[in-house]
Protein backbone atom coordinates (compact mmCIF):
# COMPACT_ATOMS: atom_id res chain seq x y z
CA UNK A 1 0.00 0.00 0.00
CA UNK A 2 1.53 3.02 -0.91
CA UNK A 3 0.66 6.75 0.79
CA UNK A 4 -2.35 8.13 -1.49
CA UNK A 5 -3.90 4.63 -0.98
CA UNK A 6 -3.27 4.95 2.55
CA UNK A 7 -5.25 7.71 2.62
CA UNK A 8 -8.29 7.16 0.70
CA UNK A 9 -8.87 3.56 3.15
CA UNK A 10 -7.18 3.97 6.10
CA UNK A 11 -6.88 7.75 6.72
CA UNK A 12 -10.56 8.02 8.22
CA UNK A 13 -10.39 5.15 10.67
CA UNK A 14 -7.22 6.51 11.35
CA UNK A 15 -9.04 9.90 12.42
CA UNK A 16 -11.74 7.98 14.29
CA UNK A 17 -9.20 6.15 16.36
CA UNK A 18 -6.95 9.15 17.37
CA UNK A 19 -10.66 10.91 18.00
CA UNK A 20 -11.11 8.47 20.33
CA UNK A 21 -7.66 8.09 21.97
CA UNK A 22 -7.30 12.24 22.24
CA UNK A 23 -10.89 13.28 23.05
CA UNK A 24 -10.06 16.16 21.46
CA UNK A 25 -11.12 16.75 18.01
CA UNK A 26 -8.47 19.60 17.03
CA UNK A 27 -5.97 17.73 18.72
CA UNK A 28 -6.60 14.53 17.11
CA UNK A 29 -6.44 16.48 13.54
CA UNK A 30 -3.09 17.56 14.93
CA UNK A 31 -1.86 14.31 15.96
CA UNK A 32 -3.10 12.51 12.60
CA UNK A 33 -1.24 15.24 10.59
CA UNK A 34 1.94 14.77 12.10
CA UNK A 35 1.30 10.77 11.15
CA UNK A 36 0.56 11.61 7.83
CA UNK A 37 4.07 14.55 7.45
CA UNK A 38 6.32 11.39 9.17
CA UNK A 39 4.63 8.39 6.41
CA UNK A 40 5.05 10.81 3.63
CA UNK A 41 8.20 11.65 4.44
CA UNK A 42 9.34 7.66 4.52
CA UNK A 43 8.47 7.97 0.70
CA UNK A 44 8.73 4.68 -1.59
CA UNK A 45 9.48 2.70 1.78
CA UNK A 46 5.91 3.08 3.40
CA UNK A 47 5.46 0.00 0.97
CA UNK A 48 7.28 -1.92 2.83
CA UNK A 49 5.35 -1.55 6.21
CA UNK A 50 2.64 -4.69 6.76
CA UNK A 51 -0.26 -3.52 8.36
CA UNK A 52 0.34 0.18 7.87
CA UNK A 53 -3.28 0.55 9.40
CA UNK A 54 -1.49 -0.50 12.76
CA UNK A 55 1.29 1.27 12.03
CA UNK A 56 -0.02 3.98 11.75
CA UNK A 57 -2.30 3.97 14.91
CA UNK A 58 1.30 3.07 16.93
CA UNK A 59 2.56 6.31 15.51
CA UNK A 60 -0.49 7.91 16.52
CA UNK A 61 -0.20 6.39 20.17
CA UNK A 62 3.61 7.47 20.16
CA UNK A 63 3.07 10.79 19.08
CA UNK A 64 -0.10 11.37 21.53
CA UNK A 65 2.02 10.23 24.35
CA UNK A 66 4.49 12.73 23.70
CA UNK A 67 2.23 15.38 23.37
CA UNK A 68 2.26 16.51 27.22
CA UNK A 69 6.43 17.65 26.43
CA UNK A 70 5.26 20.12 23.40
CA UNK A 71 3.81 23.95 23.50
CA UNK A 72 0.37 22.54 25.01
CA UNK A 73 -0.47 22.91 28.50
CA UNK A 74 -1.47 20.59 30.72
CA UNK A 75 -4.36 21.50 32.83
CA UNK A 76 -6.73 19.30 35.23
CA UNK A 77 -9.89 17.96 34.34
CA UNK A 78 -12.71 20.26 32.47
CA UNK A 79 -16.12 21.60 34.38
CA UNK A 80 -17.63 18.78 36.50
CA UNK A 81 -20.96 17.82 35.09
CA UNK A 82 -24.12 18.48 36.72
CA UNK A 83 -25.73 15.66 38.45
CA UNK A 84 -27.56 13.03 36.33
CA UNK A 85 -31.37 13.63 35.96
CA UNK A 86 -34.02 10.58 37.12
CA UNK A 87 -35.17 9.55 33.73
CA UNK A 88 -33.27 6.40 32.25
CA UNK A 89 -32.91 7.68 29.05
CA UNK A 90 -31.44 11.00 30.87
CA UNK A 91 -29.53 9.26 33.28
CA UNK A 92 -27.47 7.08 30.64
CA UNK A 93 -27.13 10.13 28.28
CA UNK A 94 -25.80 11.57 31.59
CA UNK A 95 -23.50 9.06 32.73
CA UNK A 96 -21.83 9.10 29.20
CA UNK A 97 -21.56 12.78 29.89
CA UNK A 98 -19.73 12.06 32.86
CA UNK A 99 -17.94 9.20 31.25
CA UNK A 100 -16.04 11.47 28.65
CA UNK A 101 -15.40 13.95 31.36
CA UNK A 102 -13.76 11.36 33.51
CA UNK A 103 -12.10 9.68 30.67
CA UNK A 104 -9.81 13.25 29.91
CA UNK A 105 -8.85 13.33 33.14
CA UNK A 106 -6.86 9.95 33.15
CA UNK A 107 -3.61 10.01 32.51
CA UNK A 108 -2.54 9.60 28.47
CA UNK A 109 -1.23 6.44 29.20
CA UNK A 110 -4.41 4.92 31.18
CA UNK A 111 -6.21 6.55 28.29
CA UNK A 112 -4.42 4.36 25.55
CA UNK A 113 -4.84 1.84 27.35
CA UNK A 114 -8.20 1.86 27.36
CA UNK A 115 -9.01 2.99 23.63
CA UNK A 116 -7.00 0.45 23.09
CA UNK A 117 -8.71 -2.72 24.21
CA UNK A 118 -12.51 -1.15 24.09
CA UNK A 119 -12.16 0.61 21.16
CA UNK A 120 -9.76 -0.35 18.92
CA UNK A 121 -10.39 -3.89 20.31
CA UNK A 122 -6.79 -4.76 20.99
CA UNK A 123 -5.66 -7.89 23.61
CA UNK A 124 -3.59 -6.81 26.08
CA UNK A 125 -0.35 -8.88 24.40
CA UNK A 126 -1.16 -6.80 21.38
CA UNK A 127 -1.80 -3.42 23.56
CA UNK A 128 2.04 -4.31 25.29
CA UNK A 129 3.64 -4.42 21.99
CA UNK A 130 1.81 -1.53 20.49
CA UNK A 131 2.91 0.43 24.02
CA UNK A 132 6.14 -0.95 24.18
CA UNK A 133 5.95 -2.42 27.74
CA UNK A 134 4.59 -5.68 29.42
CA UNK A 135 1.31 -7.10 29.35
CA UNK A 136 1.30 -6.77 32.85
CA UNK A 137 1.95 -2.99 33.02
CA UNK A 138 -1.07 -2.51 30.84
CA UNK A 139 -3.42 -4.24 32.63
CA UNK A 140 -2.52 -2.55 35.61
CA UNK A 141 -2.84 0.66 33.77
CA UNK A 142 -6.49 -0.66 32.89
CA UNK A 143 -7.17 -1.77 36.25
CA UNK A 144 -6.12 1.60 37.40
CA UNK A 145 -8.19 3.92 34.87
CA UNK A 146 -10.98 1.29 35.85
CA UNK A 147 -10.79 1.77 38.84
CA UNK A 148 -10.93 5.21 38.84
CA UNK A 149 -14.01 5.28 36.43
CA UNK A 150 -15.61 3.12 39.20
CA UNK A 151 -14.59 5.66 41.93
CA UNK A 152 -16.47 8.56 39.84
CA UNK A 153 -19.32 6.34 39.52
CA UNK A 154 -19.70 6.50 43.05
CA UNK A 155 -19.28 9.99 43.68
CA UNK A 156 -21.97 10.78 40.78
CA UNK A 157 -24.49 8.41 42.81
CA UNK A 158 -24.02 10.00 45.95
CA UNK A 159 -24.26 13.67 44.62
CA UNK A 160 -27.56 15.17 45.58
CA UNK A 161 -30.61 14.93 42.80
CA UNK B 1 -23.84 2.04 37.08
CA UNK B 2 -21.44 2.19 33.91
CA UNK B 3 -20.35 -1.08 32.49
CA UNK B 4 -17.56 -1.86 29.81
CA UNK B 5 -20.26 -1.73 26.91
CA UNK B 6 -20.96 2.37 28.36
CA UNK B 7 -17.10 2.60 27.86
CA UNK B 8 -17.04 1.20 24.09
CA UNK B 9 -20.29 3.48 23.05
CA UNK B 10 -19.12 6.71 24.28
CA UNK B 11 -15.72 5.96 22.86
CA UNK B 12 -17.39 4.95 19.71
CA UNK B 13 -19.10 7.97 19.85
CA UNK B 14 -16.46 10.02 19.72
CA UNK B 15 -14.75 8.11 17.03
CA UNK B 16 -17.48 9.37 15.26
CA UNK B 17 -16.70 13.08 15.40
CA UNK B 18 -13.97 13.63 13.09
CA UNK B 19 -13.70 16.10 9.97
CA UNK B 20 -13.46 14.47 6.84
CA UNK B 21 -10.68 13.13 5.87
CA UNK B 22 -10.46 15.01 2.21
CA UNK B 23 -10.65 18.29 4.67
CA UNK B 24 -7.72 16.99 6.61
CA UNK B 25 -5.57 16.08 3.43
CA UNK B 26 -6.48 20.06 1.83
CA UNK B 27 -4.68 21.15 4.48
CA UNK B 28 -1.48 19.33 3.52
CA UNK B 29 0.17 20.38 0.97
CA UNK B 30 2.24 17.26 0.73
CA UNK B 31 3.21 17.31 -3.15
CA UNK B 32 5.61 20.05 -2.08
CA UNK B 33 7.23 18.07 0.92
CA UNK B 34 10.52 16.73 0.22
CA UNK B 35 10.34 13.11 1.31
CA UNK B 36 13.38 14.03 3.89
CA UNK B 37 12.39 16.77 5.75
CA UNK B 38 10.77 16.71 8.57
CA UNK B 39 8.25 19.57 9.32
CA UNK B 40 5.74 19.92 12.45
CA UNK B 41 3.18 22.24 11.97
CA UNK B 42 0.46 24.58 13.80
CA UNK B 43 -3.06 24.11 12.82
CA UNK B 44 -3.57 26.98 10.19
CA UNK B 45 -5.34 29.27 12.23
CA UNK B 46 -4.27 29.00 15.42
CA UNK B 47 -1.03 29.58 13.86
CA UNK B 48 -1.11 33.36 14.91
CA UNK B 49 -2.39 32.74 18.24
CA UNK B 50 0.20 30.34 19.09
CA UNK B 51 2.94 31.06 17.02
CA UNK B 52 3.20 34.35 16.22
CA UNK B 53 5.29 37.34 16.42
CA UNK B 54 7.98 40.16 15.67
CA UNK B 55 10.76 41.59 18.16
CA UNK B 56 9.79 44.59 18.86
CA UNK B 57 12.11 46.75 16.87
CA UNK B 58 14.33 49.20 18.10
CA UNK B 59 14.63 53.01 17.17
CA UNK B 60 10.97 52.82 16.18
CA UNK B 61 7.81 55.18 17.26
CA UNK B 62 6.73 54.44 20.42
CA UNK B 63 3.17 54.94 21.02
CA UNK B 64 0.40 53.49 23.17
CA UNK B 65 -2.78 53.63 21.64
CA UNK B 66 -4.42 53.64 24.35
CA UNK B 67 -2.99 55.75 27.07
CA UNK B 68 -1.78 58.38 24.23
CA UNK B 69 2.21 58.70 23.01
CA UNK B 70 5.02 58.03 25.44
CA UNK B 71 8.34 58.75 25.86
CA UNK B 72 9.64 55.75 26.31
CA UNK B 73 11.95 53.90 24.10
CA UNK B 74 11.05 50.52 22.50
CA UNK B 75 12.92 47.55 24.15
CA UNK B 76 14.88 45.18 22.27
CA UNK B 77 14.62 42.23 24.34
CA UNK B 78 11.37 41.81 27.20
CA UNK B 79 12.78 41.05 30.44
CA UNK B 80 12.49 37.94 32.46
CA UNK B 81 9.34 38.80 34.74
CA UNK B 82 7.48 40.09 31.24
CA UNK B 83 8.44 43.72 31.86
CA UNK B 84 9.10 46.01 28.94
CA UNK B 85 6.90 43.73 26.84
CA UNK B 86 6.44 46.09 23.80
CA UNK B 87 4.95 45.19 20.28
CA UNK B 88 5.32 46.01 16.48
CA UNK B 89 2.53 45.87 14.33
CA UNK B 90 -0.08 47.57 15.68
CA UNK B 91 -3.60 46.43 14.11
CA UNK B 92 -5.83 49.58 13.84
CA UNK B 93 -10.05 48.70 14.11
CA UNK B 94 -11.11 47.29 10.90
CA UNK B 95 -14.77 47.60 9.78
CA UNK B 96 -16.44 44.34 9.81
CA UNK B 97 -13.69 42.77 12.53
CA UNK B 98 -12.39 42.44 15.60
CA UNK B 99 -8.60 42.86 15.94
CA UNK B 100 -9.05 40.06 19.30
CA UNK B 101 -5.71 38.72 20.30
CA UNK B 102 -2.22 38.40 20.45
CA UNK B 103 0.55 36.23 20.87
CA UNK B 104 4.84 37.42 20.64
CA UNK B 105 8.12 35.89 21.55
CA UNK B 106 11.18 36.41 20.22
CA UNK B 107 10.98 36.36 17.15
CA UNK B 108 7.33 37.38 15.82
CA UNK B 109 4.25 38.89 16.88
CA UNK B 110 0.87 37.54 15.68
CA UNK B 111 -2.11 38.96 15.97
CA UNK B 112 -5.43 37.41 15.48
CA UNK B 113 -8.33 38.80 13.41
CA UNK B 114 -11.89 37.67 14.02
CA UNK B 115 -15.51 38.47 12.72
CA UNK B 116 -17.51 40.60 15.10
CA UNK B 117 -18.93 38.53 18.59
CA UNK B 118 -16.54 36.11 19.26
CA UNK B 119 -18.55 33.48 17.28
CA UNK B 120 -16.94 31.98 14.51
CA UNK B 121 -12.98 30.95 14.51
CA UNK B 122 -10.46 33.66 13.66
CA UNK B 123 -10.84 35.14 10.60
CA UNK B 124 -7.32 35.62 9.68
CA UNK B 125 -3.80 36.38 11.33
CA UNK B 126 -1.20 39.08 10.83
CA UNK B 127 2.65 38.08 11.55
CA UNK B 128 5.08 40.43 11.94
CA UNK B 129 8.17 37.87 11.50
CA UNK B 130 11.82 39.14 12.37
CA UNK B 131 14.32 39.41 9.80
CA UNK B 132 15.18 36.11 8.30
CA UNK B 133 12.71 34.02 9.86
CA UNK B 134 9.40 33.61 6.84
CA UNK B 135 11.74 33.30 3.37
CA UNK B 136 10.32 35.74 0.40
CA UNK B 137 10.86 32.14 -1.51
CA UNK B 138 7.40 31.09 -0.84
CA UNK B 139 5.90 33.96 -2.46
CA UNK B 140 8.03 33.00 -6.07
CA UNK B 141 5.26 33.57 -8.47
CA UNK B 142 2.89 35.45 -6.29
CA UNK B 143 0.93 38.48 -7.84
CA UNK B 144 2.72 41.58 -7.27
CA UNK B 145 1.10 44.12 -5.94
CA UNK B 146 2.15 47.70 -3.62
CA UNK B 147 0.86 47.63 0.84
CA UNK B 148 1.77 50.77 2.26
CA UNK B 149 3.75 51.67 -1.00
CA UNK B 150 6.45 48.60 -0.65
CA UNK B 151 5.92 45.81 -2.85
CA UNK B 152 3.97 42.93 -1.61
CA UNK B 153 2.86 39.62 -2.91
CA UNK B 154 -0.35 37.95 -2.68
CA UNK B 155 -0.94 34.08 -3.98
CA UNK B 156 -1.40 31.02 -1.91
CA UNK B 157 1.06 30.19 -0.06
CA UNK B 158 2.86 27.00 2.30
CA UNK B 159 2.49 27.69 5.97
CA UNK B 160 4.26 24.44 7.95
CA UNK B 161 2.27 22.33 4.90
CA UNK B 162 -0.78 24.27 5.06
CA UNK B 163 -1.47 26.21 1.78
CA UNK B 164 -3.45 29.99 2.57
CA UNK B 165 -4.09 32.98 0.68
CA UNK B 166 -1.64 35.13 1.82
CA UNK B 167 -0.26 38.60 1.86
CA UNK B 168 3.07 39.15 2.50
CA UNK B 169 5.56 42.18 2.37
CA UNK B 170 8.80 43.59 3.77
CA UNK B 171 8.63 45.76 7.04
CA UNK B 172 11.07 48.68 7.66
CA UNK B 173 12.57 46.53 9.91
CA UNK B 174 13.73 44.18 7.04
CA UNK B 175 10.99 41.35 8.79
CA UNK B 176 8.58 40.28 7.23
CA UNK B 177 4.87 40.94 7.88
CA UNK B 178 2.56 37.88 6.64
CA UNK B 179 -1.73 38.29 5.92
CA UNK B 180 -3.01 34.39 6.28
CA UNK B 181 -6.95 33.17 7.10
CA UNK B 182 -10.11 33.82 4.74
CA UNK B 183 -9.87 30.12 3.81
CA UNK B 184 -12.66 28.29 5.94
CA UNK B 185 -16.32 28.18 6.34
CA UNK B 186 -17.09 31.16 7.97
CA UNK B 187 -15.55 33.02 4.65
CA UNK B 188 -16.80 30.47 2.13
CA UNK B 189 -20.43 31.42 3.89
CA UNK B 190 -19.76 35.35 3.97
CA UNK B 191 -18.74 35.10 0.19
CA UNK B 192 -15.41 36.52 0.95
CA UNK B 193 -12.75 37.61 -1.05
CA UNK B 194 -9.03 36.44 0.34
CA UNK B 195 -7.46 38.88 -1.12
CA UNK B 196 -9.43 41.58 -0.82
CA UNK B 197 -9.52 41.00 3.17
CA UNK B 198 -6.48 40.68 3.57
CA UNK B 199 -5.99 43.72 1.43
CA UNK B 200 -8.48 45.72 3.86
CA UNK B 201 -6.96 44.82 7.15
CA UNK B 202 -2.75 45.37 5.52
CA UNK B 203 -4.29 49.03 5.32
CA UNK B 204 -4.79 48.77 9.19
CA UNK B 205 -1.48 47.59 10.02
CA UNK B 206 0.93 49.87 11.01
CA UNK B 207 4.76 48.91 12.10
CA UNK B 208 6.01 52.11 12.52
CA UNK B 209 5.20 52.29 15.81
CA UNK B 210 6.10 49.90 19.36
CA UNK B 211 2.51 49.28 21.43
CA UNK B 212 2.39 48.64 25.10
CA UNK B 213 0.83 44.87 26.14
CA UNK B 214 -0.82 44.87 28.71
CA UNK B 215 -1.79 41.81 31.09
CA UNK B 216 -4.14 40.36 33.53
CA UNK B 217 -1.35 39.94 35.87
CA UNK B 218 2.22 40.80 37.15
CA UNK B 219 4.67 38.71 38.23
CA UNK B 220 6.76 39.63 41.37
CA UNK B 221 9.14 36.07 41.49
CA UNK B 222 10.41 34.16 39.13
CA UNK B 223 13.39 31.69 39.67
CA UNK B 224 16.73 32.21 38.79
CA UNK B 225 18.08 32.23 35.27
CA UNK B 226 14.67 32.42 33.25
CA UNK B 227 13.68 34.59 30.28
CA UNK B 228 10.79 35.54 28.18
CA UNK B 229 9.90 33.04 26.02
CA UNK B 230 6.00 33.94 24.96
CA UNK B 231 2.84 35.60 25.79
CA UNK B 232 -0.26 35.11 24.16
CA UNK B 233 -2.70 37.70 25.81
CA UNK B 234 -6.82 39.03 24.43
CA UNK B 235 -7.07 42.51 23.32
CA UNK B 236 -10.27 43.03 24.06
CA UNK B 237 -13.15 42.25 26.49
CA UNK B 238 -14.32 39.06 27.79
CA UNK B 239 -10.37 38.38 27.47
CA UNK B 240 -10.23 34.69 27.74
CA UNK B 241 -7.02 33.07 28.43
CA UNK B 242 -3.20 34.98 28.98
CA UNK B 243 -0.61 32.86 28.93
CA UNK B 244 2.74 33.61 29.34
CA UNK B 245 5.94 31.32 29.42
CA UNK B 246 9.76 31.60 30.67
CA UNK B 247 12.74 29.19 29.90
CA UNK B 248 15.98 29.17 29.81
CA UNK B 249 16.87 30.47 26.97
CA UNK B 250 14.28 32.44 26.11
CA UNK B 251 14.54 31.37 21.90
CA UNK B 252 11.96 29.72 19.32
CA UNK B 253 12.84 28.00 16.23
CA UNK B 254 10.45 28.66 13.18
CA UNK B 255 10.75 26.95 9.83
CA UNK B 256 10.96 29.16 6.67
CA UNK B 257 7.27 29.30 6.57
CA UNK B 258 6.80 31.03 9.85
CA UNK B 259 5.80 27.80 11.41
CA UNK B 260 7.25 26.80 14.58
CA UNK B 261 9.84 24.07 13.78
CA UNK B 262 10.15 22.38 17.05
CA UNK B 263 7.40 22.27 19.66
CA UNK B 264 8.84 20.57 22.11
CA UNK B 265 9.21 22.20 25.41
CA UNK B 266 11.97 23.32 26.40
CA UNK B 267 14.29 22.05 29.76
CA UNK B 268 12.75 24.48 32.71
CA UNK B 269 10.00 26.44 31.09
CA UNK B 270 7.58 27.59 33.28
CA UNK B 271 4.18 28.61 31.89
CA UNK B 272 1.74 30.72 33.79
CA UNK B 273 -2.18 30.80 32.41
CA UNK B 274 -5.22 32.70 33.86
CA UNK B 275 -8.39 31.46 32.81
CA UNK B 276 -10.99 34.33 34.01
CA UNK B 277 -14.41 32.60 35.04
CA UNK B 278 -16.16 33.58 32.04
CA UNK B 279 -14.27 31.05 30.12
CA UNK B 280 -14.57 26.98 29.76
CA UNK B 281 -12.44 24.63 31.11
CA UNK B 282 -11.72 25.71 35.25
CA UNK B 283 -10.23 22.69 36.87
CA UNK B 284 -12.33 20.70 39.32
CA UNK B 285 -9.62 18.95 40.92
CA UNK B 286 -9.29 19.96 44.34
CA UNK B 287 -6.66 18.36 46.80
CA UNK B 288 -5.05 21.44 48.26
CA UNK B 289 -5.36 24.65 49.76
CA UNK B 290 -3.24 27.80 49.14
CA UNK B 291 -3.57 30.81 50.90
CA UNK B 292 -7.32 29.36 51.55
CA UNK B 293 -7.81 29.12 48.21
CA UNK B 294 -9.24 25.57 46.88
CA UNK B 295 -6.26 24.56 44.61
CA UNK B 296 -4.94 21.38 42.86
CA UNK B 297 -0.77 20.26 42.98
CA UNK B 298 -0.33 17.19 40.40
CA UNK B 299 2.86 16.10 38.86
CA UNK B 300 2.35 16.03 35.38
CA UNK B 301 5.41 13.36 34.60
CA UNK B 302 9.14 14.69 32.68
CA UNK B 303 9.65 16.36 36.26
CA UNK B 304 6.84 19.38 35.26
CA UNK B 305 4.10 19.73 38.53
CA UNK B 306 1.18 21.91 38.21
CA UNK B 307 -0.32 23.72 40.55
CA UNK B 308 -3.90 25.72 39.73
CA UNK B 309 -5.28 27.62 42.58
CA UNK B 310 -8.72 29.16 42.39
CA UNK B 311 -8.32 33.02 43.05
CA UNK B 312 -12.15 33.69 42.50
CA UNK B 313 -11.93 35.73 39.35
CA UNK B 314 -11.01 32.21 37.69
CA UNK B 315 -7.98 29.96 37.51
CA UNK B 316 -4.56 30.39 38.15
CA UNK B 317 -2.33 27.49 36.53
CA UNK B 318 1.46 27.53 36.93
CA UNK B 319 3.96 24.77 35.58
CA UNK B 320 6.92 24.36 35.73
CA UNK B 321 10.06 21.84 37.06
CA UNK B 322 9.88 23.04 40.27
CA UNK B 323 8.84 21.79 43.91
CA UNK B 324 5.15 22.80 45.50
CA UNK B 325 6.80 24.66 47.81
CA UNK B 326 8.62 27.16 44.57
CA UNK B 327 5.38 26.88 42.45
CA UNK B 328 3.50 28.78 45.47
CA UNK B 329 6.17 30.75 45.66
CA UNK B 330 5.92 32.39 42.42
CA UNK B 331 1.57 31.83 42.69
CA UNK B 332 2.04 34.53 45.76
CA UNK B 333 4.03 37.07 44.00
CA UNK B 334 1.67 37.85 41.86
CA UNK B 335 -0.81 40.28 41.74
CA UNK B 336 -4.30 40.67 39.17
CA UNK B 337 -5.85 43.73 37.62
CA UNK B 338 -8.86 44.60 38.91
CA UNK B 339 -11.09 42.98 36.05
CA UNK B 340 -9.32 39.50 34.68
CA UNK B 341 -11.85 40.03 32.10
CA UNK B 342 -11.20 43.35 30.84
CA UNK B 343 -7.75 44.38 28.88
CA UNK B 344 -8.65 48.20 29.63
CA UNK B 345 -8.27 47.50 33.50
CA UNK B 346 -4.69 45.22 32.55
CA UNK B 347 -1.20 45.87 34.10
CA UNK B 348 1.36 48.04 31.26
CA UNK B 349 3.65 45.14 30.94
CA UNK B 350 6.51 47.55 29.84
CA UNK B 351 6.39 48.99 32.93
Amino acid sequence: MDFDEFTQTGLRPLLQFTRALTGDRGLAEDVVQEVLIRLHARGDRISDIDHLGAYARRMAVNEYLSWGRKWFRQRPTPVLPEPPPQSDHAERHAEHDWLRTELAGLPRRQRAVLVLRYYAGLTDAEIADELDCSAGTVRSHASRALATLRVEITRLQELPT
Amino acid sequence: MITESDLRAVLTDEARDVSEPAEILARLHVAERQPTAKRRWLAPLAAAAAVAAAVVVAGTLVVDHRAGHSDQPASTRPSALGRDLWFTPYVHPIEGYDVTAISMDNSAVGIGVRYPGHTDSEAGSVTAYAPGIWDPALAKGSERLTVQGRPAYYGVMNQGGYMLPTLAWQSGSGGWIVIRGWDDSAARSRHLDPRKEELRVAAKVDDTAAERLHLPFRIGYLPAGLQFQMVSAHLTKPAGETQIMFSPTGTTHYDRTGTLSDRTLPPGVVSIILLPNSQPGQFTVRNTKVDGHAADFEDAGDGQRVLAVDVGVGSLTLQGPYSKAELIKIFRSITLAPDVDDPATWFDATK
